[in-house]
């Protein structure tokens, strides 16, 4: 991790946009909470980390770590389609996307023997209903950048 | 007792022995889980990560769903637990994000009821003397470690129900399980998450860190509440060290309560717990 939270809040208060966009700690940061638990001035340090993940898919800022936005991508497009997770197209998918075919085969292999990924997709009902909510929440978003 | 049900994607798939156990549990202990109809995915990181709207609404609907249930909610994945949690939170403090949601998903929501995590359920209404006189098949001798990871305890204003920095749930539970509960660093660390699939350098790293703080206290497997900690310590542990067996802490209150399925659960671990539990005569 290039820069640590409370790094990235002194970095937005100094403007540096630029460098905060690109960093790789935008990322990094999976979200554990631990700083926003321990932080003394109660700062929500994950909502300015997602408002910034934001701001960097919007303004297309890839970065170092483009493999991650890309892996959230992936992770929504399937519920976007079916409105639950399909994790076997998810990983080909991701597989194709970042063109990493050979890592982790046997374990998926493994995985799929023991019955932990389901081979066929289910799709839910309401998946219009759940593709409106994601058309929606894109329609705000380009509102915005506009 | 009785709750709408909220399994979201894991249990259905890689964390299927934690919905067979937790459902398994769940009718020994009288707790009635009907499940939200039509459910769909929370979101989980990728979703706040990327569009706050989205995050939200992903959230709302389910929770919207829910409410025409007319009961509180359970939740078993903690990630899962964390979203609807933060959405409900969210609405009850802020008018704007209400309207944004409702609009959104199309459903009235007016964030009636309660959103719990089962092993709050479990140790704070079911409580922990039921639990105890249910045990036909203490758990002697095993050494465990309770691993609560992230969402079970952070950000403590919006999950609330045990301490952030020293949680004793999982603890509680397995002493009045009988088994071995040791004292350990690694409890409320993160696994890193998602990052398995994209950075899997780090996510090994931090799962070797947790694995070395179980064995340096002389553990013999971990105990979790989370599907993608119990799949990331369970995928990416050194294979040419020692390696410990990681259980859902549901697997371990239905196997002391003698669940003759309990067998079929632990088969579909990666790590195998067989030799483990058959040495405390517990298989």
């Amino acid at each position: 991790m290039d820069y640590h939270p409370n790094q990235i809040i002194r970095m937005i208060q100094l403007g540096l946009k630029e460098q905060v966009l690109n960093s790789s700690a935008i990322w990094l940061c999976l979200g554990c909470e631990t700083c926003v638990a321990r932080c003394p001035n109660e700062v929500d340090i994950l909502r300015v980390m997602d408002t910034l993940r934001e701001m960097a898919i919007e303004e297309k800022i890839e970065g170092k770590e483009s493999v991650i936005p890309t892996f959230h991508q992936t992770f929504l497009y399937p519920v976007r389609l079916f409105g639950k997770q399909y994790e076997l197209g998810m990983l080909l998918l991701l597989k194709w996307r970042t063109r990493d075919f050979f890592s982790d085969l046997s374990l998926g292999i493994r995985m799929l023997l023991k019955g932990k990924l389901a081979i066929i997709p289910s799709r839910i009902k309401g998946s219009r209903q759940v593709k409106e909510i994601f058309d929606k929440a894109k329609a705000t978003l380009e509102e915005g950048r506009g | 007792m009785k709750y709408a049900y909220y399994p979201g994607c894991s249990l259905e798939s890689t964390a299927k022995e934690y919905d067979l156990s937790l459902r398994a549990i769940c009718q020994r202990l009288g707790v009635e889980l009907e499940e939200i109809p039509d459910w769909s995915c929370c979101g989980a990181s990728s979703g706040h990560s990327t569009n706050y709207r989205l995050a939200h609404a992903l959230a709302g609907r389910n929770l919207a769903i829910a409410e025409r249930q007319g009961l509180n909610v359970a939740v078993a994945c903690p990630a899962c637990f964390l979203r609807l949690r933060n959405t409900r939170h969210k609405v009850m403090k802020d008018s704007q994000l209400k309207e944004t949601v409702t609009e959104s998903i199309g459903l009235p929501y007016q964030a009636r009821y309660n959103v719990r995590h089962v092993l709050d359920i479990i140790c704070n209404e079911v409580g922990i003397q039921t639990i105890k006189t249910k045990v036909t098949k203490p758990l002697s001798g095993l050494r465990l470690v309770a691993y609560y990871g992230c969402f079970l305890v952070r950000p403590p204003k919006v999950v609330a129900f045990d301490e952030p920095e020293n949680p004793q749930s999982i603890d509680t539970l397995l002493d009045a399980l009988g088994a071995e509960v040791l004292d350990w660093p690694g409890k409320v660390d993160c696994c890193g998450g998602s990052l398995s699939l994209t950075k899997r350098g780090i996510v090994i790293r931090l799962v070797r860190e947790l694995i070395d703080a179980a064995c340096g206290v002389g553990a013999e497997a971990l105990v979790t509440a989370c599907p993608l900690c119990q799949l990331n310590l369970d995928s990416r542990q050194n294979s040419g060290g020692r390696r410990l067996p990681v259980f859902y802490f549901t697997e371990l209150v239905g196997l002391a309560m003698g669940d003759p399925n309990a067998r079929g659960w632990f088969k579909k671990h990666l790590i195998d717990a067989s030799n483990l539990l058959a040495s405390h005569g517990l298989l």
